[in-house]
């Protein structure tokens, strides 16, 4: 309760992000509308969606890659999205990302050694000339990632994919960073491996005491890493929960309609095909009124696709938030 | 109608190109010399020069000749011959169909050539066929055109006697089509050879790069026989790629037909651009130099009319 | 009545820059009529390899060195090209993972559906458009009739998803074999796919062959289950008897190592280390290298040991504790 109280170490407050499409029409994509939610200190929040659900774009705010239309990304307290280059470079190493595919995100001609050490040499975090720091850094890195030392003289297409991972998560935390932003780390590799990924990253978060935002389209795998969970549908939040209140009692339609889609690893289990949902995803560039998920909801009302409806996230109960008004009605 | 669009578009960026390239080519000409340097002689007075220079309006500033110039064109008038007093147009107008035809009928020969050659080096990778073919088209685009021709000249002409050395049409005779066609076929060739030997590699590799393609095996997992997965549904794709080496080419056949015109006194543009030239016929130069720039404009807009079509992935902004 | 396909003891051989070696070796199992059966495994264990052997679709770099694939009577390996078009497409349809890549981008979709019926089926084009307008329909794109005009970029995931399998059903094919036919697509989508599919095997009877790597969706869709692993099947059994009993430690930590959605958060299982290279020319048990249960015994070239009733397992060890008890 205590961690509560102070300033949360994220704060995404109003998020809207909207992207021009070139061309006469003054069309825009509506990416992200009116996204909020909190990162504390030491906890993992997981994103869950859809491809296209406004996840990645998300993360590219909050890593300052991008500046959102409206709205604020608070890292411990200072907004970012208004901060200068030359202001967020002193902040850029608290905040690092873990990507997907590390084929693109990494370097094919540098070696690992090189790649670790090149973000530590620019933000001044290891002194150039003091070579044996540099090294026992090195070694370091390569210990809580679970490589061999000697993995750092090779280069990058000598690893196998969760190896390569692993090398992507040491060089984000070559930095030292409070905030971790994975971006479906572990989507492109086996299950198997996935399992080392996971388990890793969730020691590394333990023993260096990391917050994470865990954005994931795979249910049992961001259940599995999170502490809690907001879930997207285009461009909105509509539930936020404790990982487990949130997949044990599924409030919002759709959140329901996802964790049913799932299919177990049990052939006796409830059939995930049972409750499909019909349709397709609408276009982002003119999103439905009122509950954006309201043509394929089953359970939608005449009143759902009002303008007027308040789509945002309202709390029921103790930290479960959801968006659909109608969610406590049904009785959850 | 988007398309319609997109053409009317690139049409009008046209123009301010066009207007570029024969400012850089009149100034260019302008600072080669003088036309009438070639009328300088004992026999000559400097009066008659200076009296000549006046009445071709050679004395005015460059950008004043420019403009006359200019503003002729737009009424249709290219000017006249410095040296045979014709009029520029007319003299372009009446050399150009007999260029049009050698480059139509080489670069229609050469696709023929380069696509089944292409395709079956492809789909024969790495078999002795292949490495024939391969070596052969190395061979065609290597081979400069004016020592082919002389080659095929001595060969057929001098030693054989079976084809004609030059010229459109047999003197004192009006032509017929087995007569032009008898004297085509060395200009094709040397063409066509070239043309084909770079296209064979370009087409070879498109299909190569195609045939690793998913789709391809989804095309012969439905079992709809190699002769359709082949010609239908990896040739198409490659097309794509091939259709930009095509569109490239044809200001490259303009430039290389001058060199075989010349050597086989095909009475076409060639001919007229070298004696042009050789005299420093301004008029004549520009004008020659105002439809190539068309053509390489015109070629490149076909380019990418023709990716439209054989490329759906492709729109047009 | 025999089984609808019967592969009997599979081995194909890939030519690498390393001279070449054997991605399959020894892969036997059979489909019986209306059967859906699933091949579960990691990336690299040969799932795909063995329907694309089966298929006659392998790269030039691979072949067949020995075994059989036996269909209606037919041994598919022994066929030539000619004679094996006119069992693919027509008798076995097969959808792949990324419906992008393997729709030709060039044509529409119209084109490429009524293109394999042409081949196989005498029917008119009109016959023939009418025919693949309605089987559209039927897959649940919502206008089938501008859907054939369209081509492939202009789809989403999930309707060009529904237009392979379109594809592969338009001659009412025997056996389908869907290759991860829904790896690349989100859960809800996935879902839709799956009971598509499903729908329709039971409509027409056909068998399933269903790959993938999502233990999940493989115990949830198949009758029966065969785990791959190096490039062999290392156990096979009914989907019950597998997930309820699995024999093969690799098996058994593969069910492990995968999060459920609907449990607590127990403590996932890794398996250390990672799929040996060339595992063709390994003598023993190839799982041993990772193995916690490995022993001396596990040297030894190990056998399909038959556990219970349509229960087999490639483990000395596993066979022995059965037997045991």
């Amino acid at each position: 309760m205590n961690e509560m109280n102070r300033t949360p170490l994220l704060e995404v407050r109003d998020l809207v992000v909207r992207y021009p499409i070139r061309g006469l029409s003054k069309r825009e994509i509506h990416a992200v509308d009116c996204v909020s939610f909190t990162v504390h200190r030491g906890e993992t929040l997981g994103l869950v969606g859809e491809s296209g659900c406004g996840k990645t774009t998300v993360a590219r705010q909050i890593v300052a890659l991008e500046r959102p239309t409206a709205g604020q990304v608070l890292f411990d307290g200072t907004d970012i999205s208004t901060l200068r280059e030359r202001e967020l470079r002193a902040l850029r190493p608290r905040i690092q990302m873990v990507f997907q595919d590390n084929d693109s995100s990494l370097n094919p001609r540098r070696r690992v050694r090189e790649l670790l050490c090149a973000p530590m040499l620019y933000h001044g975090l290891v002194d150039r000339k003091d070579g044996a720091a540099l090294e026992r850094r090195l070694g370091e890195l390569m210990d809580m990632v679970e490589l061999p030392r000697e993995a750092l003289d090779r280069y990058p297409h000598q690893f196998s994919g969760g190896q390569r991972q692993r090398i992507g998560i040491a060089k984000a935390l070559s930095l030292a960073p409070q905030l971790l932003v994975c971006d479906e780390p572990v989507s492109a590799l086996d299950v198997s491996i996935q399992a080392q990924i996971l388990q890793l990253l969730r020691s590394l978060q333990r023993d260096l005491g990391l917050s994470m935002l865990f954005i994931g389209h795979g249910l049992p795998t961001v259940r599995y890493i999170s502490d809690r969970v907001a879930v997207m549908y285009m461009g909105q939040l509509v539930e936020l929960a404790p990982s487990d209140a949130l997949f044990d009692r599924p409030l919002h339609p759709y959140t329901r309609a996802l964790c049913n889609a799932v299919p177990l690893a049990d052939p006796t289990a409830r059939d995930f095909t049972a409750h499909v949902l019909g349709g397709e995803v609408g276009s982002n560039m003119t999103p439905p009124t009122g509950c954006r998920f309201h043509p394929r909801c089953p359970v939608a009302r005449e009143c759902c696709k009002d303008m007027s409806l308040n789509v945002s996230l309202h709390t029921v109960e103790d930290g479960h938030s959801v968006a659909c008004p109608y969610a406590q009605e049904r009785g959850g | 109608m988007s398309m319609l669009k997109y053409i009317l578009k690139r049409l009008l960026i046209a123009i301010p190109v066009l207007i570029g390239i024969t400012l850089l080519d009149f100034a260019l000409t302008t600072l080669a010399g003088s036309p009438l340097d070639a009328l300088v002689g004992p026999r000559v007075s400097e009066d008659a020069v200076l009296a000549k220079e006046i009445a071709l309006g050679l004395d005015q500033p460059f950008f004043v000749q420019y403009w006359i110039w200019l503003k002729q064109l737009l009424v249709g008038n290219l000017g006249y011959s410095v040296k045979s007093h014709e009029a520029v147009a007319d003299m372009i107008g009446s050399h150009l169909g007999p260029t049009l035809l050698l480059m139509g009928v080489s670069f229609v020969v050469g696709l023929l050539i380069a696509l089944p050659a292409g395709i079956f080096s492809a789909t024969h990778r790495y078999t002795r066929r292949d490495h024939a073919i391969v070596t052969a088209s190395f061979v065609g685009t290597s081979i400069p055109s004016f020592f082919l021709s002389l080659v095929l000249i001595y060969i057929f002409t001098v030693r054989l006697g079976v084809l004609p050395s030059g010229g459109m049409t047999t003197l004192g005779t009006d032509g017929g089509f087995l007569d032009v066609a008898r004297h085509m076929v060395m200009p094709v060739t040397v063409l066509a050879v070239g043309m084909a030997g770079t296209n064979i590699r370009y087409i070879r590799s498109a299909v190569l790069e195609i045939l690793d393609k998913d789709y391809l095996r989804t095309a012969r997992g439905k079992g709809i026989g190699r002769r359709l997965v082949i010609n239908k549904h990896a040739l198409r794709p490659a097309l794509v790629s091939v259709v930009t080496v095509f569109g490239m080419q044809i200001p490259m056949l303009f430039g290389g037909a001058v060199i075989v015109e010349e050597i086989f006194n095909w009475p076409g543009l060639g001919l007229v651009t070298m004696s042009a030239i050789n005299a420093r016929d301004y008029p004549v130069i520009m004008g020659v130099c105002l439809l190539s720039a068309v053509v390489v404009l015109l070629g490149n807009l076909l380019t990418d009319i023709l990716y439209a079509l054989v490329d759906p992935t492709i729109r047009y902004k | 009545m025999g089984a609808l396909l019967e592969i009997r003891d599979l081995t194909t051989t890939v030519k690498g820059e390393m001279g070449s070696y054997d991605v399959l070796s020894g892969v036997s199992f059979s489909i019986e009529q209306g059967e859906t059966v699933g091949i579960v495994g990691e990336s690299g264990c040969g799932k795909s390899m063995t329907a694309l052997s089966v298929m006659g679709l392998l790269g030039k770099n691979a072949a067949v060195r020995t075994g059989q694939a036996l269909f209606d009577g037919k041994d598919l390996v022994r066929l030539d090209e000619r004679e094996l078009d006119s069992v693919r497409g027509r008798m076995i349809g097969m959808i792949y993972q990324d419906a992008l890549s393997a729709l030709n981008p060039v044509f529409t979709v119209g084109n490429q559906l009524t293109e394999t019926m042409r081949a196989h089926l005498d029917v008119s084009r009109a016959e023939a458009r009418a025919r693949a307008t309605e089987l559209l329909g039927r897959m649940g794109l919502a206008d089938p009739a501008a859907t054939m005009k369209k081509y492939p970029h202009m789809l989403s995931g999930g309707q060009r998803q529904r237009v392979m399998i379109a594809m592969a059903l338009c001659c009412s094919p025997k056996l389908l074999i869907a290759d991860e036919p829904t790896t690349a697509l989100d859960v809800t989508v996935q879902a839709q796919i799956m009971r598509l599919l499903r729908e329709e095997r039971e409509a027409s009877g056909m068998s399933l062959w269903l790959i993938s790597h999502d233990i999940g969706l493989i115990a949830q869709t198949c009758d029966r289950v065969l785990v791959m692993y190096a490039g062999q099947i290392i156990e096979q059994a009914t989907a019950e008897e597998l997930f309820a009993h699995p024999a093969h430690p690799y098996t058994e930590m593969l069910l492990r190592s995968v999060p459920r959605v609907d449990g607590a958060r127990e403590a996932l299982c890794s398996i250390a280390g990672q799929v040996p290279a060339r595992y063709g020319e390994m003598v023993g048990c190839r799982f041993a290298p990772r193995c916690p249960y490995a022993c001396q015994a596990c040297q030894r070239s190990q056998e399909m040991y038959t556990v219970g009733e349509s229960h087999a397992v490639r483990c000395h060890c596993a066979a022995g504790k059965e037997a045991a008890v």
